[in-house]
């Protein structure tokens, strides 16, 4: 992720965006947790917000690769075929993973 | 591409977001655009903050616990608050059956996700044309109607605000039982001023006499309007008679040693007295205001024919 990049793109500074980041990082464990737990028991409205919710944050702060899956997460929830999403979960939980390295480094 | 329109004065944003990140990321780039931000979390925060410090622009997400953006706006479009709010809606619905129900439920302006700082600052933009025209309209409505009040030469109140007023003050001392003076001055020979120096010199002498009176009666609690041409009418709630005797003796004596510096020269004016009051429990148990006004205009009838530059009231001659 182009940090430098992203922040101009948002208009903030890059220490800014950092925090921002950081922020959003925190919040996406408690959302990832919720998704995990409830594509496991099939709790299909509970799926639906959480992925919606890390979907919201992400577009907003030009995530879109994140944004993107958890899109089809959410997608997903509401015409209940979770059942083959657990794919989709390890590709999202990789993401925040990247991210995190990104903005350590 | 961000380049921010400058904020001159300091505009109060409330931004309602659940999520932390978008919050955050909100309250800095507003922050850097010159608006002053407040962040709440849900809708009910939102409204519990407004009641405190009120903020005239509003961006909500739609969807967030306890209180959504829709209810949100409901909630704001229900109560009065010091000036409009102007709402933004913001939401990753965006069915055209979705943007009716936000602009049904109050929104102003309504934006998608992912929301794009340099069109929410534009959108801001048009809010702050909206907000500045309606507070220029309450500005203006604000002094159309201190206009229609005041009397132009003076600036003191004028006769529809005395027919207005004097109502209300009768009314009051009726039901609280307290007493009420009414003075109607009239200065003496006011058109002789007019006819010797012109109507420039007659107008600066009404405006420096309405001044002393002004100056010499209670301010918040007496008042004084102009009634006709050189009449002046002095309303004194919580006065009885002696206390208005008092007074337009004070006020008779003033104007009689006052002198104007006029371009003609300094000139000298007297003014003739008449008093009406209202005392509870007398005899005169419900008076109309014209009855207060006409007795004071026969008392100043009076003084006028005895010889002027004097009081005249119910009780006798001072």
């Amino acid at each position: 992720m182009d940090i430098e990049n992203t922040a101009r793109n948002l208009g903030i500074g890059r220490d800014e965006l950092l925090e921002v980041l950081e922020i959003f990082l925190e919040a996406s464990v408690a959302d990832l947790e919720a998704l995990t737990e409830a594509v496991a028991a099939e709790d299909r409205s509970r799926a639906g917000a959480a992925a919606h919710s890390l979907k919201g944050a992400a577009l907003n702060l030009g995530l879109t690769e994140v944004a993107d899956l958890a899109r089809t997460l959410e997608m997903a929830a509401k015409d209940g075929v979770l059942l083959g999403a657990e794919g989709q979960l390890k590709d999202l939980r990789e993401k925040l993973q990247d991210l995190t390295q990104a903005i350590q480094a | 591409m961000n380049r921010d329109a400058p904020c001159q004065d300091e505009w109060s944003i409330l931004v309602v977001e659940d999520h932390p990140a978008t919050r955050q990321f909100m309250k800095l780039r507003l922050r850097k655009a010159g608006y002053r931000v407040m962040a709440a979390g849900d809708g009910r925060e939102a409204l519990e903050i407004l009641k405190h410090h009120f903020c005239p622009l509003v961006i909500t997400d739609w969807m967030m616990p306890e209180m959504d953006g829709l209810d949100l706006c409901r909630a704001i479009r229900q109560e009065s608050w010091e000036g409009y709010v102007y709402i933004i809606l913001i939401t990753a619905k965006d069915s055209q059956e979705d943007i009716v129900r936000g602009l049904e439920a109050g929104a102003d302006d309504y934006l998608s996700k992912p929301v794009h700082p340099a069109e929410l600052l534009a959108r801001l933009q048009t809010g702050r044309r909206i907000l500045e025209l309606e507070r220029t309209l309450k500005e203006r409505n604000q002094e159309i109607a201190r206009l229609s009040i005041t009397d132009p030469l003076t600036g003191i109140y004028n006769r529809r605000y005395l027919n207005d007023t004097l109502t209300v003050e009768v009314r009051r001392a009726l039901r609280y039982k307290r007493p009420l003076g009414l003075l109607l001055c009239d200065l003496d020979h006011f058109k002789r001023i007019n006819d010797t120096y012109g109507h420039n010199v007659g107008d600066l002498v009404l405006k420096e006499f309405a001044g002393w009176l002004q100056g010499s009666i209670r301010g918040g609690i007496d008042w004084l309007a102009r009634y006709g041409g050189e009449e002046f009418v002095l309303v004194l709630p919580e006065t009885d008679l002696a206390g208005s005797f008092d007074l337009a003796e004070r006020l008779r004596r003033l104007v009689a040693e006052k002198v104007i510096a006029t371009p003609a020269g300094d000139i000298t004016i007297t003014a003739s007295f008449g008093i009406a009051s209202f005392t509870p429990g007398g005899p005169e148990n419900h008076p109309a205001p014209e009855t207060l006004l006409n007795e004071a205009d026969q008392f100043m009838y009076q003084a006028k024919k005895s010889g002027r530059n004097r009081v005249v009231g119910p009780t006798g001659n001072q």
